[in-house]
């Protein structure tokens, strides 16, 4: 199979074609590495006792959440700036791919939707589930879920429905190149944006859970009323 | 704003069916030492991280020099130099990085030459300039020690500052 593939490919390069592999493997490996990096963020300093520390400083929950958060966003953008200067290089050097840069960019402010998306889905998890481990494993496993779904949807139709729901259906790949498509994007930012609030909230609303207390955080308590 | 420094009042707080704190009443005047003393489970360390919105009792009042720390914990902080009990932190800090650290989070603090102003006054014998982490759980306790009483005119709370000895 793999030498048939190589095949066609070499028959539409001989007649001048451009090829690229589009495939939703880059979000899953950089997905991983998001949603492991984003699970024990908050909920292991948690764990470990060093958030206490922090938070015996005069700061508050939010600057640490937001500052932390903006910390991981950051590095993540650095990984795929560094992703797209290498083929960017690798574009300077070739002769007869007629591709900008720009065009070259767009599939990674696509991919990048895609890991905010599972980032802040596994942000939120933490803040729910008992530990940063049980986090990651959750956020992971819809991570891979997702990815076989977005996947096999495209043999089955009866997956469509529940394709919906997969972050990865609005990953664009190689065809962002050709132009963005600014609902996918959209929705895709949407979501990011709910889970991020969520666990905002949760966040500054609940109590911190120090080693070994970690329990659903579901419960939230209320602020103390002023005694008359 | 009274002129009580810690004000409790009938504070409760629950974790799941566990009552931790039944009804807790406490004033402590400026100026006075205290030590707020009992067995493992008594509530000793719940009572501080209410006193530092680490956690929300269910019910009751607490001030701290007047103010809730409920509605501006930040302002409790900055009065309060806090050694957690079970202190831990970040396993490549020197005391050094440390004391630069809280300094980032909380100005006003000294990060001293290369030997500790602490040792020079005779009371820390924490070498501040070494490049490498205490190895020891006791020594970066007594790093964390010398960066809290660094930030902190008012108030130092310590938990269990009897785990430091051994």
């Amino acid at each position: 199979m793999q030498q048939e593939v190589l095949r066609v490919i070499r028959e539409e390069r001989d007649r001048g074609s451009t090829v690229f592999f589009s495939s939703h493997i880059l979000p899953v490996i950089l997905g991983i590495m998001a949603v492991s990096s984003a699970s024990r963020l908050i909920t292991k300093k948690e764990e470990d006792g060093t958030l206490e520390v922090i938070l015996a400083q005069p700061i508050s929950r939010s600057a640490v959440f937001w500052s932390k958060f903006l910390g991981l966003v950051i590095s993540i953008i650095l990984i795929l700036v560094l992703t797209w200067s290498g083929f960017a290089i690798g574009l300077s050097q070739a002769e007869t791919i007629d591709l900008t840069y720009l065009e070259l960019l767009r599939p990674f402010i696509s991919l990048f939707a895609v890991l905010f998306a599972f980032l802040s889905l596994s942000l939120m998890l933490g803040m729910i589930l008992p530990s940063s481990s049980a986090a990651g494993l959750v956020a992971g496993f819809l991570l891979i879920a997702s990815y076989f779904v977005t996947s096999l949807s495209r043999l089955n139709e009866n997956l469509e429905k529940v394709n919906s729901f997969s972050p990865l259906k609005y990953y664009q790949g190689g065809q962002a190149m050709s132009g963005l498509d600014y609902q996918a994007l959209g929705i895709l930012l949407g979501l990011s944006l709910v889970f991020l609030g969520i666990t905002w909230f949760f966040f500054e609303k609940c109590d911190l859970r120090f080693g070994g207390s970690g329990g659903l955080r579901l419960v939230f308590q209320r602020n103390m009323e002023e005694e008359k | 704003m009274t002129g009580t420094a810690i004000q409790l009042k009938q504070v409760h707080k629950y974790y799941g069916r566990v009552h931790a704190l039944r009804g807790l009443d406490l004033e402590i005047q400026p100026g006075e030492i205290f030590g707020f003393l009992g067995p493992n489970g008594a509530g000793k360390t719940t009572t501080i991280r209410c006193m530092l919105d680490m956690i929300r009792p269910n019910s009751g009042l607490i001030r701290i020099f007047g103010i809730n720390p409920q509605h501006n914990p930040q302002a409790v902080k900055a009065k309060v130099g806090y050694l957690p009990g079970d202190l831990k932190l970040d396993e490549d800090f020197t005391p050094r990085n440390l004391l630069k650290y809280i300094r980032r989070l909380r100005g006003k603090v000294r990060v001293p030459g290369r030997t500790s102003w602490l040792w020079r006054r005779g009371w820390i014998w924490t070498w501040i300039g070494r490049s490498r982490p205490s190895p020891r759980a006791t020594n970066r306790k007594w790093d964390c020690c010398s960066a809290s009483s660094a930030t902190s005119r008012f108030f130092y709370w310590m938990s269990r500052p009897w785990d430091w000895t051994l």
